[in-house]
């Protein structure tokens, strides 16, 4: 198994240099630059102060040399300077960090929390009211995109709860417990698709395995529903329930750039959005190779607990 | 900046144009009102901003959303006064004139930065030199560099020396924005401001955090005597408009803007905020041709297009009236600015579609063509005017594709014609020449359109070195009366910046229209 581990932590270096360079390229192909920005609308695009600054940016270097520049000082643990602030991106990316991984991180246990006993309650009374009324929830959770529950949570509060504390200000630093309340909307909000997803994959599972001869023999050696149905019911379907919970993760960390947006949160996807709009090629590709890394560990993390799940799969490769 | 409120015209036949609260020196609320609360000291604001700064060094960029901090932490040696229809002194306590291009100020006494020092003569040079310094790559180095030289005979003496009578001086010189006053020693020590600097003004830089927070605290040196009342202010960056507007409802931020006037309407009718109705426009919009190549070369074409629109239609529809009709430059100009009722007086500004038809018929252009116009999403009602003008030079057989882009994508083509027809919205400038001249002048190293017209060259470099107020006003007519016969450019209207409003908690506070939150240094908190 460690042989594995490593095999697949070797390979994610092609996947992020693949990644890197798919970026680097597309940010590249947007037309415009930061210099108009900067620049402002008393310097004309072509005049001398507007060269000056894209020559000082190396913005006017071939594509190829600005990326091998990059990629130098990536290999040396430099992620380079912002374009905007002329701030070094790896310790913007680091502040702006904890607040997306909270947010997944409670995002994620939410969907966990609302969707795995949804999914076992809507296995268990397959085909009666509960079933078809979490059914129904999931259906309308799923559809609902979260920009549109966002602002109506947000507008909804305002209007007709004032003393719930929406849209305060996060600083995970100072006051995490405070910080934490805040993100539990947000959280609440980006959780929603997850769960409806975790529902489905659990109910789906929980189905096939209730349908195991071992379940009846349980239950007839005398063991409790409920030490049958979650020792040897739930823990025979995980697997596909921890693939879901691994692409859930995934999902949420990019995500999370709409429920920022709307809540205000300071998180990488909100650098992200504004590095973007504003040509930031440093920050972008820093960012984008700190999220893919990420993606890359959790896909990794998924697929090493399979072996703790299943001993089968040990045996088996 | 936003010259002229008090000569300001009422828009519309309402006198709608009213701010709410008046400022510490204790006028009412409204004529109902009892005396004005007592100011109270303390509290920190928290303000819902909408953009994040990009760096907070005020001689480096032009955004908008970097004024928006540096105006708190930064003072000049002008300031506007409350009606914003003089200068009056700020860092500089008085001044002499003894010829058109000397200018010799007299700093205050006792002025500290914020860590401190005290502001020199010499920190005042240093700013205007850091101005026009290449290494610096400000975008005002082309308005500075008519400073020929700085003295600095004692350390409360600046003397400025012009290389020609410049009228727009002081009035760059009473806006942040433009003219910040920076501490040489502090810029040797970190390089640039980016990050923050020490300045003069009512607060100073507590916590910067890029892109989520940025905290101001009260500056205890600063030298108008009691101010400012606030502890500090809390800057919270919320990008979307709706969810600004909740946590104003809710509490989480007492103060904030919108930029949608339908979300404005909204908020006015909430218990416990203020939402006072612009004083007056300023953000002109402004729609740019490609003069370099056919048909907009051709004047004819030009002036048909202006007579095919119906600028008054565009102002009810998209801004439900809460717009001005605008020449060249934007209400708030007064008395530079032709006056709203008098725009549709110039020529080929009131619709005329079969005149428009017929130059076009002269231009041989009866068959039409077709064009493109760009335009961004990122502010509300662009795309939509764009829409209605697409529908008015229809019917005189111009067809034209609107190109939808984003707004980085847009500015760059705006600013060099890249599409034949493009269209943005000004933000305001401080003096009539700011925004005017380096659009219009054939001099000017911008100059998107291309204008080329020797007889608006003069006007505007007499205006720009004519003392005399009357005598401005009436080149700038002139400049108006020019451009709106020649078409250079099409102007059809002007709304307000932003919509500011508040908690009532905040009291003292007066929104101008130039959207400078700078009369937070004389606001408190109940």
């Amino acid at each position: 198994m460690l042989r594995h581990a490593a095999g697949r932590i070797v390979l994610t270096v092609p996947v992020l240099i693949g990644v890197s360079l798919m970026s680097f390229a597309i940010i590249h192909l947007i037309p415009g630059d930061i210099v108009s920005v900067l620049a402002g609308p008393m310097v004309a695009p072509d005049s001398e102060t507007a060269q000056n600054i894209r020559h000082a940016l190396h913005l006017d270097q071939p594509l190829a040399v600005q990326y091998g520049l990059w990629l130098t000082g990536v290999l040396h643990g430099d992620f380079g300077n912002s374009l905007v602030m002329g701030l070094p991106v790896g310790p913007q990316i680091a502040s702006h960090l904890p607040v997306t991984l909270v947010l997944t991180a409670l995002s994620l246990i939410l969907a966990i929390v609302i969707g795995l006993p949804a999914g076992v309650v809507a296995a268990t009374t397959r085909g009666r009211w509960p079933d078809l009324a979490i059914r129904g929830i999931a259906l309308l959770g799923l559809s609902t995109p979260p920009f549109f529950v966002g602002v109506a949570a947000v507008l909804l509060l305002s209007l007709y709860l004032p003393s719930f504390n929406i849209l305060g200000a996060v600083d995970l630093h100072h006051d995490p417990l405070g910080g934490l309340q805040t993100l539990l909307l947000p959280a609440f909000v980006l959780s929603l698709a997850s769960a409806t997803t975790i529902m489905r994959y659990t109910r789906a599972a929980m189905l096939e395995v209730l349908a195991e001869p071992y379940m009846a023999t349980a239950r007839a050696k005398g063991a409790s529903r409920l030490r049958v149905l979650i020792l040897h019911g739930l823990r025979n379907a995980l697997l596909p329930v921890v693939t879901a919970v691994g692409v859930a993760a995934a999902h949420l960390i990019a995500g999370a750039v709409v429920v920022e947006q709307v809540f205000g949160l300071p998180g990488v996807g909100q650098l992200m959005l504004n590095a973007i709009y504003h040509r930031d090629y440093p920050q972008v590709q820093a960012t984008v190779l700190v999220v893919t890394t990420l993606v890359v560990l959790i896909n990794i993390v998924v697929d090493l607990s399979y072996y703790l799940l299943d001993p089968r799969i040990q045996q088996h490769g | 900046m936003r010259a002229n409120i008090t000569r300001r015209r009422f828009l519309g036949s309402t006198g709608a144009g009213l701010v709410a609260i008046g400022h510490g020196a204790g006028s009412a609320l409204g004529a109902d009102n009892t005396e004005s609360p007592a100011p109270k000291r303390g509290g920190v604001l928290t303000i819902g901003q909408d953009e994040n700064p990009i760096g907070l060094d005020p001689h480096k960029t032009a955004a908008f959303s970097t004024g928006n901090i540096a105006e708190h932490i930064y003072t000049c040696l002008l300031r506007w006064d409350a009606t914003a229809s003089h200068v009056e002194p700020d860092l500089a306590a008085g001044w002499e004139n003894p010829d058109p291009q000397t200018f010799v100020f007299h700093l205050r006494d006792g002025v500290k930065f914020h860590n401190g020092d005290a502001l020199t003569s010499d920190d005042v040079k240093f700013t205007f030199q850091r101005l026009v310094d290449p290494a610096t790559r400000s975008p005002w180095v082309s308005i500075f560099s008519v400073i020929g030289a700085i003295e600095t005979p004692d350390p409360k003496t600046v003397v400025f020396r012009l290389a020609n009578p410049f009228s727009p001086f002081f009035n760059y010189l009473a806006t942040i924005k433009y003219t910040a006053i920076v501490s040489r020693e502090d810029v040797k020590r970190r390089g640039d401001l980016v990050k923050g600097g020490v300045g003069t003004g009512p607060f100073m830089l507590e916590d910067f955090q890029p892109n989520s927070l940025l905290r101001l605290k009260r500056n205890p040196d600063y030298y108008e005597p009691g101010l400012p009342y606030l502890d500090g202010l809390d800057f919270r960056i919320i990008p979307d408009e709706g969810s600004r507007m909740a946590a104003l409802r809710a509490g989480s931020v007492q103060l904030t803007w919108l930029s949608r006037p339908d979300s404005a309407a909204q908020m006015r009718d909430v218990k416990d905020i203020v939402a006072p109705e612009p004083e007056s426009y300023s953000r002109l919009l402004l729609l740019e041709f490609d003069q370099r190549r056919p048909p907009f070369n051709d004047v004819r074409v030009r002036r048909a297009f202006s007579l095919a629109l119906n600028r008054e239609l565009i102002v009810k529809v998209i801004w439900r009236g809460r717009a001005g009709l605008a020449a060249s430059l934007p209400p708030i100009q007064a008395p530079f600015a032709m006056p709203s009722a008098d725009v549709l007086g110039l020529p080929y500004a009131k619709e005329d579609v079969a005149a428009a038809k017929a130059l076009m018929a002269e231009a041989g252009l009866a068959a039409g063509f077709e064009t493109t116009f760009a335009v961004s999403p990122s502010n509300y009602g662009d795309v939509q005017i764009a829409q209605i003008i697409q529908q008015m030079v229809g019917r005189i057989g111009i067809k034209i594709n609107i190109l939808q882009k984003e707004w980085s994508n847009l500015v760059a083509d705006f600013q060099s014609t890249e599409s034949p027809i493009s269209m943005a919205g000004l933000v305001w400038g401080p003096d009539p020449d700011t925004n005017i001249s380096i659009r219009l002048d054939s001099h000017s190293t911008v100059n998107p359109g291309k204008t080329a017209d020797p007889a608006l060259d003069d006007l505007l470099a007499k205006a720009r070195q004519s003392y005399d107020a009357a005598e401005r006003t009436r080149l700038y007519r002139a400049v108006q009366q020019r451009v709106a016969d020649m078409a250079y450019v099409i102007t059809p209207c002007a709304s307000a910046l932003r919509w500011e409003m508040w908690s009532t908690r905040l009291q003292g506070y007066r929104a101008v229209p130039s959207a400078q939150r700078v009369y937070l240094r004389q606001a408190w908190l109940q």
